[in-house]
């Protein structure tokens, strides 16, 4: 077995960041499919005051970030159902209060290490706890989105003609902002704040390039994620790198890769 | 012949501009009814009204037997918006899971697709001629072919009723006709009622009833009667012409 296999605390981050690269890109697809990619942008900043709270007081950081995170999204979602018209404004204050909150959350912790952690993903750092946590609620998460599959389908290609349809479009709308919260609040171990967002939609941006269904964009963004989350794990063991920024680099090449595939596909005329 | 739709006493305005006064019309099972008249005369308003996506200021609507406010059974209601084709084009999604979307009540506890369904959608496919596309994306097909997936789908919870907001607004005139001799074969053959807002003359020709739409009030003709006023003839759009036909504000409009 290659060295990097052998340790324990590389095959907890190797099962913390498969189960990430499953839930991010599934509800990547339908977040980038509704034009809301911004939203994971801000809801990870705002997660990460959850982070610094959490070191702050001594909680277990996820929890917390999972807690204002929710509470931030659910508080987009209402913005997005009044003001349409501004709702990228409100993101971006959103998320700069997260920041703010986070930055002045973190001057006053004396833990840096531990703060540069979720910032950037840590290999080193994913605890037997993270396992606990990270395992069962992706669980939940994957199963919540092929419970609701064409609701969320349906609400992502179009919301009006999803409520004639009988989709309960506030109930699944609502349900969608705490997944994104949850999925973003698991993912900062291993892929960190500052890089969350791109895990969740570069391995879509990948898939949209070869995808020829909605069922194939959400296989192989999934595909894309996987490759892109355990490359990224090998590649920041060796090189002692953070793995979020190996991570989302290899997944930029993949998209790249992709891309010219799909150039190279279009010229030969076959579709 | 027993009323699917009914409008009574209905009063809508946007923002304090009074759109729609006083408005009654009953609408039968097997009834083709164009609404007809000048941009902004409230014909578009009317048919959002009548599905529940506006609320009217004052008055009734009965959708079905039932207050609009009280009708759930969507399933038996199609509707297909003027934006409809105002999709994202680069949406990875086939014809065949758009118009599975439309099932969405009728799946099971997962919501996704079963072979029961999946044989409806093959069926209504069939009906709108469109069977061999299933797997393409919607977003790579001409207009025509966006606008038979859309009544596809429409189609495909066997609604009793339709309401269609200017079908044929983007699409060739091959694909018009097509698209009219398939409305004639769901009113015909499947006795499906249709209310549609419509510019096109072809399409008022093909319509038992015309509802003409000009000073927030509604004048509501048969077929032979419209015809008679010489209205055809005149430009629609310009909409300065009100048929005398009739007039029928405040009163019942069963013609």
């Amino acid at each position: 077995m290659p060295e990097v296999f052998t340790y324990a605390f590389m095959q907890r981050a190797f099962l913390v960041g498969n189960m990430i690269a499953l839930i991010a890109p599934l509800i990547g697809v339908f977040l980038i499919m509704k034009g809301l990619s911004q939203i994971g942008h801000t809801i990870s900043h705002v997660a990460l005051a959850g982070v610094a709270l959490g070191i702050l007081t001594g909680i277990y950081p996820v929890y917390p970030a999972i807690l204002i995170s929710v509470l931030a999204a659910l508080g987009i979602e209402k913005i997005r159902e009044k003001i349409s018209d501004y709702a990228e404004l409100s993101l971006s204050i959103i998320l700069a209060a997260g920041m703010g909150m986070a930055t002045i959350l973190i001057s006053l912790s004396d833990n840096s290490v531990g703060i540069m952690s979720y910032l950037f993903g840590s290999l080193t750092l994913v605890s037997d706890l993270d396992l606990l946590v990270v395992v069962p609620l992706a669980i939940i998460i994957i199963a919540l989105i092929f419970l609701f599959y064409y609701g969320f389908f349906y609400l992502s290609f179009n919301e009006g003609d999803a409520r004639l349809a009988g989709v309960p479009v506030r109930f699944l709308n609502i349900l969608f902002m705490i997944i994104i919260s949850v999925t973003i609040s698991l993912s900062l171990r291993i892929v960190g704040g500052l890089l969350i967002a791109s895990l969740i939609s570069i391995p879509v941006a990948t898939a949209l390039q070869l995808a020829g269904s909605f069922k194939e964009t959400i296989i192989y963004s999934i595909l894309a994620a996987l490759l892109s989350v355990n490359s990224g794990l090998i590649a920041a063991y060796y090189l002692d790198l953070a793995p979020g920024g190996t991570i989302i680099l290899l997944s930029v090449l993949y998209f790249l890769l992709a891309s010219i595939v799909k150039y190279l596909r279009e010229r030969k005329g076959i579709q | 012949m027993n009323k699917v739709a009914e409008v009574r006493n209905l009063y809508f305005s946007y923002s304090q501009e009074p759109v729609l006064k006083d408005i009654n019309l009953t609408v039968h099972r097997g009834d083709f009814i164009v609404f007809i008249g000048p941009n902004g005369s409230g014909k578009s308003t009317l048919l959002k009204l009548m599905i529940g996506e506006l609320k009217p200021d004052r008055g009734e609507i009965q959708l079905l037997g039932k207050d609009i406010g009280k009708f759930y059974e969507w399933h038996r209601v199609g509707y297909m918006s003027q934006q409809i084709r105002n999709f994202n084009k680069s949406f990875p999604a086939t014809v065949n899971e758009v118009v599975a979307a439309a099932l969405y009540k009728e799946m099971g506890f997962f919501k996704v697709l079963n072979i029961r369904l999946e044989k409806r959608i093959e069926e209504v496919l069939e009906l709108v001629g469109m069977a061999d596309f299933r797997d393409r994306q919607i977003g790579k097909l001409s207009g025509g072919q966006q606008q038979k997936v859309f009544i596809a789908r429409t189609l495909v919870t066997e609604p009793e009723i339709i309401f269609l907001d200017e079908p044929l607004v983007g699409i060739d005139l091959k694909a018009q006709e097509d698209f009219i001799n398939l409305l004639n074969r769901l009113n015909q053959d499947l006795n499906i009622t249709i209310i549609m807002v419509v510019h096109e003359l072809q399409l008022i020709r093909e319509a038992q009833k015309i509802a003409y739409f000009k000073g927030g009030e509604v004048f509501l003709y048969n077929q032979q009667e419209f015809a008679s006023t010489g209205y055809l003839n005149k430009d629609l759009l310009k909409g300065d012409t009100v048929p005398e036909v009739e007039y029928s504000s405040g009163g019942d409009y069963n013609a």
